[in-house]
């Protein structure tokens, strides 16, 4: 049982995160302002926060900042605010994920549970003795299985879409225009079949990410080709 | 301390007494050198003396050898010359006694004997240092070796006038009986000796001179500065202390304090060339006194009085030159004043054209007197109506160049460029009022631009804000829907209203971000982060994203693209935004079933893009109504969809410098893009 902290001063949102969160088998704490959050993080063993960032007292940003004085625990950041300025400051202050009101459920959940499998399991978990394993943050692709995790969880993969998938990870951190990509994985002429390389790939997009459109590791860079992030 | 009496009137005094030290100190320092070897003690037994004391001699045997009258007799055999001490003066001692014999005539400076004999005896009684030589021997000397060295000194060669012949004859140092004595005392008598002695008394305390001299200047200055500083202020007055001197012009008093200098220094250069050296010393030194404190009266008199009017700040008016100065001034003034005035009537009273006239016609007129007054020399006239007329073309240049610069600001101000403004005193009189009011002109459009960048800027602020606001509770409805749709209801309609209610949640959380966008868009509130942009890439990722959904329509996709891929400058993610939006509107509103076309057509500098439709529905709507905001193809409203995409997809294309179009024909529906083409 996992402890998660849930803190926003809209009490309904936070009640209905905590029915999301007990049916995953979470144990929910509930504060409704920054203090309140941090007092609670003081007195009990907590694993992951979900912070808003507008409330009153403290806001999410002071009381984001007081946490990682201290503590390195996973921190969501909730917020109606949905520029891109808002994820980058949260993201910069230390918020490992930025969600925006109003969100998927089901992707919030997601991304706690990923969350909660870094902070608990991974880390020391990864072999990079091996050099047939390739990996960008918690991407991790075993070339001698087969295998393609995320997260801790096995992604099934066509041939196609494990092939695409190994070559950009491979070169992770490059952009690679839909024609580099067909000639690298098949080493042969692309012609006219630039469409199919793009829905495979939004094939493994919609497999490895949680959310598709808001991709973590193979970004669409528009106009001008894939990358697999380098994490 | 500005107006203390007492230390003002101790400055005065003190101020001389300084000015003296200094000036002393520095000539004493320069005699010094002059005056350094007759001040050590043993000058009596050194080589100089022994040299002057035989000059002496010398000059006294010339004085023996060739004088021929006015011998007293006082004996028969020798025939003596008296000689007075001023006429024997190279060294001044305080005793000098001599008497020098040549085969029968005698020479001494003793008056009181009248015999040889006597003289002889009233020197060898008296105290002092004896020199005695008889016949070439040397009986006493006191000049130790020196004297053998000086002895030839003595010896001439003269010519004797005889009766019958003059014959050249030599008197030699043997030749002569001398007894002299002298003491190694100078005599005070006169100013070489006053000055020795002085000297010597001042060596004792020679580093007090050195030291005096800094100190006293520094002191010096401290009471100049001070004077400075407090002349004219008086007790209990603010104003500059002003009396009737200072009133007077400062050219007159400059004239008669050097006027009195000149003279003064005149004067006594005069007494001193006469009378220094000699006994009237004390008159030189205390002439020279007084001159040096006339010359400091009337220094500081003029001083003080110039300082006073520069700090009552009245130098001008009370100079001659500068009251001449003030009335020139004066006088163009009025002359300046009164030919406005006239120029002002008249202006007023005439319209342009009749000024023109005017003028030329007063510029003939001037020109034709130049040369009738000038007849006599046609150059000169030419050379001052040539002057003339340079400047009169230099004043049209500056009018016309006053009009090009008018007409080019203008210009920029049409073409929108209306930060810059004019400067009214760089234009010519004529121009300023219109310059003046070509500035207002453009301060009014720039206030109301900036009015409207601002409510524009407010505007999406507030949608903002609004849709901040709106979002909290719709995560509520949205998760409260979705939760109530995972409890077990069995009623069959509950169901079926639930499934509405999810559906208009997501279309108000998809409104409500497409609304914010739109303004942002639509204000061109956006940060562009351009790039090289692949069109055919794109197109094709784009295609991919939207892949099932045209499937499940059946749209058959068509795509014609040149065969190099073409490149654009522009936002990555605006870009998509753009193809998506475009994409999504075919998605709702074809035709089931049937073709889209999408073509990508590039010139020498464009990129064009065009995507064509078959429209589900009738298209009784207009091309402009379509683009504007919350406006679908379909009127009823019910598919899904906020109405902002076309207007979201027009508004980035154009922040990124391109067209964005869209044709109806019947039920082709034509979205048309273009851009500027960027090298591969």
């Amino acid at each position: 049982m996992y402890n998660v902290l849930v803190c926003d001063d809209d009490r309904e949102i936070v009640k209905a995160i905590e029915i999301y969160l007990v049916k995953e088998n979470y144990n929910v704490l509930k504060a409704y302002d920054g203090e309140e959050c941090l007092k609670i993080l003081k007195e009990n063993t907590i694993h992951l926060i979900i912070l808003d960032i507008m409330m009153p007292k403290k806001d999410g940003i002071e009381t984001i900042e007081e946490i990682r004085k201290e503590k390195s625990i996973p921190v969501i950041m909730l917020s109606a605010k949905s520029e891109d300025e808002d994820k980058i400051k949260g993201l910069n202050l230390g918020a490992d994920d930025y969600v925006t009101k109003p969100f998927n459920p089901l992707e919030l959940i997601a991304r706690v549970n990923s969350c909660i499998r870094r902070y608990t399991k991974l880390g020391s978990a990864i072999n990079e003795g091996s050099k047939n394993i390739y990996t960008s943050g918690e991407l991790i692709i075993d070339d001698d299985l087969k295998k393609v995790t995320v997260d801790g969880k096995e992604v099934k993969l066509t041939p196609t879409e494990y092939n695409i998938l190994k070559f950009l990870t491979k070169n992770k951190g490059k952009v690679y225009s839909i024609e580099q990509i067909y000639e690298n994985v098949w080493e042969d002429e692309a012609y006219g079949a630039e469409n199919i390389i793009a829905v495979h790939i939004r094939h493994i997009r919609e497999k490895i990410e949680i959310n598709p459109k808001e991709p973590k590791y193979l970004k669409v860079i528009w106009g001008i080709g894939y990358k697999v992030e380098k994490l | 301390m500005r107006d203390n009496k007492i230390l003002k009137t101790i400055s005065y005094i003190v101020l001389p007494i300084l000015i003296l030290i200094i000036v002393m100190s520095f000539a004493y320092t320069d005699i010094r050198e002059e005056y350094d070897y007759m001040m050590s003690d043993s000058y009596f037994d050194s080589n100089n003396f022994a040299k002057k004391y035989m000059s002496n001699l010398q000059e006294v045997t010339y004085d023996l050898i060739y004088s021929q009258s006015d011998y007293s007799t006082m004996d028969n055999k020798t025939r003596l010359l008296y000689r007075t001490s001023e006429n024997y003066s190279s060294i001044s001692l305080k005793k000098d006694l001599f008497l020098v014999i040549y085969k029968d005539k005698a020479i001494t400076n003793v008056s009181s004997e009248t015999t040889i004999d006597g003289i002889k005896n009233y020197i060898n009684n008296e105290e002092g240092e004896h020199l005695v030589s008889i016949n070439g021997n040397l009986k006493s000397n006191p000049l130790n070796y020196y004297i053998n060295y000086y002895k030839g000194l003595l010896n001439h060669s003269y010519y004797n006038n005889n009766n019958k012949s003059t014959e050249v004859q030599t008197a030699k140092f043997e030749d002569y009986e001398i007894y002299a004595v002298y003491t190694k005392e100078f005599s005070m008598e006169n100013a070489e000796g006053q000055i020795v002695s002085a000297l010597k008394f001042i060596k004792n305390y020679e580093n007090v001179v050195y030291t005096s001299i800094p100190i006293c200047a520094v002191l010096s200055i401290i009471i100049v500065v001070y004077l400075i500083i407090s002349i004219g202020h008086t007790k209990g007055k603010k104003e500059i202390d002003i009396n009737d001197l200072d009133k007077i012009p400062l050219e007159i008093i400059l004239t008669i304090a050097w006027l009195t200098i000149y003279i003064t220094v005149i004067v006594i250069s005069h007494i001193i060339n006469r009378f220094f050296g000699q006994e009237y010393y004390k008159l030189c030194i205390s002439s020279i006194i007084c001159a040096y404190l006339i010359i400091y009266t009337v220094v500081m008199i003029s001083a003080t009085t110039f300082v006073k009017r520069i700090k009552a700040n009245m130098i001008v008016q009370t100079t001659i030159f500068g009251k001449i100065a003030m009335a020139i001034s004066k006088l163009f003034k009025k002359i300046d004043e009164s030919s406005k005035k006239v120029s002002k009537e008249i202006s007023i009273s005439m319209n342009n054209a009749t000024k023109l006239i005017l003028w030329t016609s007063v510029y003939i007129v001037i020109m034709v007197l130049i040369v009738a007054i000038f007849f006599r020399s046609i150059f000169v006239a030419i050379l001052i109506d040539a002057c003339i007329t340079i400047y009169v073309i230099y004043q049209i240049i500056r009018r016309i160049k006053s009009f090009e610069m008018i007409e080019k600001h203008l210009k920029e101000v049409y073409e929108g460029n209306i930060d810059k403004k004019l400067n009214p005193d760089d234009f010519c009189p004529e121009f300023k009022n219109m310059v003046m009011y070509i500035n207002d002109i453009s301060n009014g459009f720039e206030n109301a631009i900036q009015e409207g960048i601002k409510s524009e800027r407010l505007k999406t602020e507030l949608i903002t804000n609004v849709s901040h606001d709106i979002k909290t509770p719709l995560t509520s409805i949205i998760n409260y829907v979705d939760l109530l749709k995972q409890e077990n209801i069995k009623n069959k309609k509950a169901g079926e209203y639930i499934e509405i209610l999810e559906n208009k949640s997501h279309r108000l959380k998809r409104l409500t971000e497409d609304l914010v966008e739109a303004s942002k868009a639509s204000s061109g509130n956006v940060k562009l982060n351009l790039e090289k942009i692949g069109i055919t890439e794109l197109i094709n990722q784009t295609t991919a994203e939207f892949e099932e959904k045209f499937k499940e329509k059946g749209l058959e996709i068509i795509t014609t693209f040149p065969e190099e891929e073409t490149y654009i400058k522009a936002d990555s993610r605006y870009m998509y935004r753009i193809i998506e939006n475009s994409f999504s509107n075919i998605a709702k509103y074809a035709l089931k079933d049937s073709r889209v076309y999408i073509d990508v057509k590039t010139d020498i500098n464009k990129v064009s893009v065009c995507l064509k439709n078959i429209s589900a529905e009738k298209l009784n709507i207009s091309e402009e109504e379509l683009m504007q905001r919350f406006v679908r193809g379909d009127k009823s409203r019910t598919t899904e969809g906020s109405g902002l995409g076309l207007s979201i997809a027009k508004s980035l294309t154009e922040l990124q410098k391109g067209k964005f179009s869209i044709r109806i024909d019947g039920d082709l529906f034509k979205v048309e893009l273009e851009f500027d083409k960027v090298k591969a």
